[in-house]
């Protein structure tokens, strides 16, 4: 494993965290952004914990994760372009 | 040099999303965000997990073609008005969650879990609590899922209106 456990988890929380600063603060276009910033958040954890344990459960459920990716953006940014 | 080159490349991750934040510019924040996502490709890469790589710099391109094209078309004509926006985000998210549910049930897959009722071999420290953690059943799934709930609950608040 080439990003340590201690480096990565932390990164993936501050993902989350400035998603979700993203989706409280700003107004709407960002806050579709904001999502997939949250989700890219999630499934860097999922990928980290299952390379960390050696397992493919991780990279699975990541995959849940990102397929949500697309729908949030491009669904986003289309209601509120016709708005 | 190996932690360097993930330090920097977490750095490299962590700008871009805060280049989402500070854009001032729909056009903007998508590009930073379609980076982002490339540079998580980057990173999967190096955890080894090569097809969430692949998926991830897919989006990543993705994304920065969709707001291209999303935001030229806005640039040409007036947009129309279309009703209902959060019964289409709210159809959409239900109809997502069923294909999850679905998806499971054919593949016999259950978030968070190792094996069939298999538990895994367990060591002291860090690594072992992260195991047990992991081990027990649809408690990592559970929290995995959490977060995509939220995020998807986050969606569906979406409302139109001037940036």
């Amino acid at each position: 494993m080439m990003m340590p456990f201690w480096l990565g988890a932390p990164l993936s929380g501050l993902l989350f965290a400035l998603g979700l600063t993203n989706w409280l603060w700003r107004p709407p276009p960002y806050r579709a952004m904001g999502v997939v910033l949250m989700l890219h958040g999630a499934a860097l954890l999922l990928v980290l914990a299952g390379a960390q344990l050696g397992q493919i459960n991780g990279q699975t459920l990541a995959l849940f994760a990102l397929a949500l990716v697309p729908v949030e953006y491009v669904l986003g940014l289309r209601l509120w372009q016709h708005k | 040099m190996t932690i360097l080159l993930s330090a920097l490349l977490g750095l490299a991750v962590l700008a871009s999303a805060v280049a989402v934040l500070a854009a001032r510019r729909p056009e903007q924040a998508g590009i930073a965000l379609g980076a982002n996502g490339l540079l998580l490709a980057i990173t999967s890469a190096r955890l080894g997990a090569a097809l969430v790589a692949v998926t991830w710099a897919l989006l990543g391109a993705g994304v920065i073609c969709a707001t291209l094209v999303i935001y030229g078309q806005r640039r040409r004509e007036s947009p129309p008005a279309t009703p209902s926006s959060g019964r289409l985000v709210a159809l959409g998210a239900g109809l997502l969650s069923a294909a999850m549910l679905l998806g499971g049930l054919l593949v016999q897959y259950a978030p968070g879990q190792v094996g069939l009722g298999v538990p895994p071999a367990t060591s002291a420290g860090f690594e072992g609590g992260l195991a047990m953690l992991f081990s027990a059943d649809y408690a990592p799934g559970a929290v995995a899922i959490a977060l995509i709930v939220v995020a998807t609950l986050a969606g569906m608040g979406l409302r139109g209106g001037e940036p």
